[in-house]
């Protein structure tokens, strides 16, 4: 038996949910991340810098009123955007987790009915998440018991708080199991090419993130907070002035403060993601029934697409939307990868069940 | 499972569940109330500003760039937190195969 028959055959069906499931949670999570860049994202700001304007002038006609109306709408723009990119990063989180969990199944001393039924609990709780999520710009406050929390927020945190609660009994189980049982073999399955492809690159694009980000921290993120608050005070006191167009050219210069530290965190976050998740699919290369050429085609494609949205998406500084449009081909390009790479996942195990392996 | 393994893998583990047991509590205690923080002091700037006090509008502004920055921690350290989890759990299925003597992992 080959690595990945003998995962499957050992512990099928709570790795079997948590590899298909995850992968799926990533997919839409991804797709999600997409349409949201695509459709929702630009938009926003666009919204968000006419109200900021519009609170602006409220100054100069010294219409304290209008001030907090436009404040008001401001907080409903930037919560909507903000729902949307938590659902993104929490759906692909969660995905993450599913499928790490997938190859801890046959190490976690636990009964198996049981593990199946913590695998049901913790894929329908990572869809309820990032539902629950996006709901809050939209439920509100709507027949809520609590003062500034709304249904969708609650539900959202009961079903963080079970996702918890099933990683704390993998982790008992997986302890329980190291104590009792005798080392067994590898843990995870051997790495073919293709494999060594996806961990070297996974690897690289994760410590370029490491460091971009530790560069960001240290260089740039103080400057950039020191920088708002001078920009803030300087857009108060020439609109106080009535000052126009200095205020608008403040009003700009906070715009585009807002842009850079944005595309920064984007590409640092989306480097690391997106090295994680290639080496994460260096795992699951021997559970994909596909040909040798389309497996190596999806594992470039992926790398290359891992590649070039964080770079795209820092090039926005300069070259906006043409590199905007890049990332999210880029994305396209990991999404349409990892779904083959599912749909080669659901023909092994099609292929095993059809063999009788998988009860 | 050898001893490095169990140690990454579970620390791991250990990381992501702090991380969300630590985003349950921020989201019910803290967020919904620095959130409301951040908008009240931006807006109350500009109001201020509006309303002809200077000096008011920056003191609020300064209120609100300081709690942006401790919004901004606080969620960076739910996020980092289970990423490095997420991190020393791959880390851990992987380490057999990329080193070999047990003294090295």
């Amino acid at each position: 038996m080959s690595n990945s028959e003998e995962m499957l055959a050992s512990d099928a069906a709570g790795s079997r949910l948590f590899i298909i499931g995850g992968m799926l949670l990533i997919v839409a999570g991804m797709i999600f991340g997409d349409l949201y860049a695509v459709f929702i994202l630009h938009p926003n700001v666009d919204q968000i810098s006419s109200t900021l304007a519009a609170a602006t002038s409220a100054i100069s006609s010294h219409d304290a009123e209008a001030v907090w109306q436009h404040f008001g709408q401001l907080g409903g723009y930037l919560e909507n955007a903000g729902t949307k990119k938590d659902t993104h990063v929490h759906i692909i989180q969660v995905g993450y987790l599913a499928l790490l969990l997938a190859f801890l199944q046959s190490r976690v001393l636990l009964n198996d009915r049981f593990k199946v039924m913590l695998a049901r609990l913790f894929l329908v709780m990572a869809v309820v998440l990032p539902v629950s999520i996006f709901l809050i710009h939209y439920v509100g406050l709507v027949y809520s018991p609590l003062e500034t929390i709304g249904w969708a927020s609650i539900s959202a945190d009961l079903s963080g708080l079970l996702l918890a609660f099933v990683i704390l009994i993998q982790l008992w189980g997986l302890l329980g199991s190291a104590r009792r049982q005798p080392e067994t073999g590898p843990f995870s399955p051997a790495l073919g090419g293709i494999g060594w492809m996806l961990l070297k690159g996974g690897a690289v694009l994760v410590l370029l993130g490491f460091l971009f980000g530790a560069w960001y921290a240290g260089v740039q993120m103080q400057t950039h907070e020191v920088r708002e608050l001078t920009i803030l005070g300087q857009i108060v006191e020439q609109a106080h002035a009535a000052n126009q167009t200095a205020a608008a050219q403040s009003l700009l210069a906070y715009g585009q403060l807002q842009g850079e530290r944005a595309v920064a965190i984007a590409a640092h976050a989306h480097m690391v993601e997106f090295g994680i998740l290639a080496m994460m699919t260096s795992l699951i290369q021997p559970f994909i029934f596909l040909s040798l050429v389309w497996r190596q085609r999806l594992a470039m494609m992926l790398l290359i697409g891992g590649a070039l949205l964080p770079v795209a998406v820092y090039a926005e500084i300069w070259f906006g939307l043409l590199a905007g449009g890049v990332a999210d081909i880029a994305g396209l390009m990991v999404i349409i990868a990892l779904t083959c790479m599912l749909a080669g996942v659901l023909r092994h195990t099609g292929a095993q069940d059809s063999r009788g392996e998988v009860r | 499972m050898n001893g490095s393994q169990k140690l990454l893998i579970s620390v791991g583990l250990g990381l992501v569940a702090i991380s969300m047991l630590y985003g349950f509590y921020y989201a019910v205690f803290d967020e919904h109330q620095t959130l409301e923080k951040i908008g009240l002091s931006m807006a109350g700037g500009f109001a201020k500003a509006a309303e002809g006090n200077l000096a008011a509008a920056h003191e609020s502004l300064q209120t609100y760039a300081g709690t942006r920055i401790e919004y901004l921690r606080e969620v960076h350290g739910h996020s980092h937190m289970a990423a490095l989890g997420t991190l020393l759990i791959l880390l851990g299925l992987f380490l057999e195969r990329i080193i070999a003597s047990e003294g090295n992992r």
